[in-house]
């Protein structure tokens, strides 16, 4: 099949790959935030299972446990997402124009799954 | 024709550095799937207390158990060597005793930790 460019023409059009600097440093950001929250989840979720609903609730509900649950959600969706884009770019020989828009999806969707969640339990 | 890949799987012999570079990924993505669980906690916690009672029941449930533990793990051992690259990210830490030194220290950590997690899980 005859082509009407040639592949120099094809990679010289599509431009600059940029660059990763933003990606790097999102991800350390993240990782940081997602270190303090995380372990005060997990040291605040070991008594969890002594507590009723009711004390669950009015537990997750106070501002400052709702806001960490919150930051939780947040920083880790957006940095399993960078996580899993750099684990796509390196396995992934060839590329389909839908991974990232699928990953993109993904995330985007678990994260709303959560905030509609937390909204739930706020107004509960 | 995609191009092929050097060898390394089946050359080089599996040294403290590269295993817990690989098991960094591989608690990351096992992380992501965390994620999920924390969705399923929230999901139940919001849609009243039979579904609540649902959720914590199956994390107690024998299957639920090991995977929780897995998480526990993954967690610890993500947060641990996480803290080792952002320290090697400063500049620190980056001739090979000292590598294989905190590599150790974090497996280590990260074995008591989950097991301190678990006792306390099950005593309370």
């Amino acid at each position: 099949m005859t082509r009407l460019n040639d592949d120099l023409s094809t990679i010289r059009a599509q431009g600059s790959a940029q660059n990763g600097r933003n990606h790097w440093k999102a991800q350390r950001v993240s990782a940081v935030i997602l270190a303090i929250v995380g372990l005060w989840f997990v040291v605040e979720s070991l008594t969890f299972s002594t507590l009723s609903y009711a004390q669950m609730l009015l537990w997750i509900q106070l501002p400052w446990h709702f806001a960490g649950i919150s930051l939780l959600l947040t920083a880790g969706c957006y940095h399993a997402y960078l996580g899993l884009c750099v684990i796509v770019e390196d396995y992934v020989r060839t590329y389909r124009m839908g991974i990232w828009l699928i990953l993109t999806m993904l995330m985007v969707g678990v994260y709303s799954l959560g905030v509609a969640f937390l909204l739930k339990i706020l107004g509960a | 024709m995609p191009r092929p890949l050097s060898p390394h799987l089946q050359v080089y012999r599996p040294q403290i550095t590269s295993v817990l570079s690989i098991l960094h990924r591989f608690t990351g993505v096992g992380l992501s799937f965390g994620l999920l669980f924390l969705l399923c906690w929230l999901g139940g916690l919001s849609n009243g207390e039979i579904s609540y009672k649902k959720v914590t029941d199956w994390f107690g449930s024998s299957l639920g158990f090991i995977i929780f533990f897995k998480i526990i793990f993954s967690f610890y051992y993500h947060f641990f060597n996480g803290v080792r690259h952002l320290f090697w990210d400063m500049g620190k830490g980056f001739d090979l005793p000292t590598v294989h030194k905190t590599g150790i220290f974090v497996v280590i950590v990260s074995f008591l930790c989950s097991l301190l997690t678990w006792g306390i899980g099950v005593w309370s």
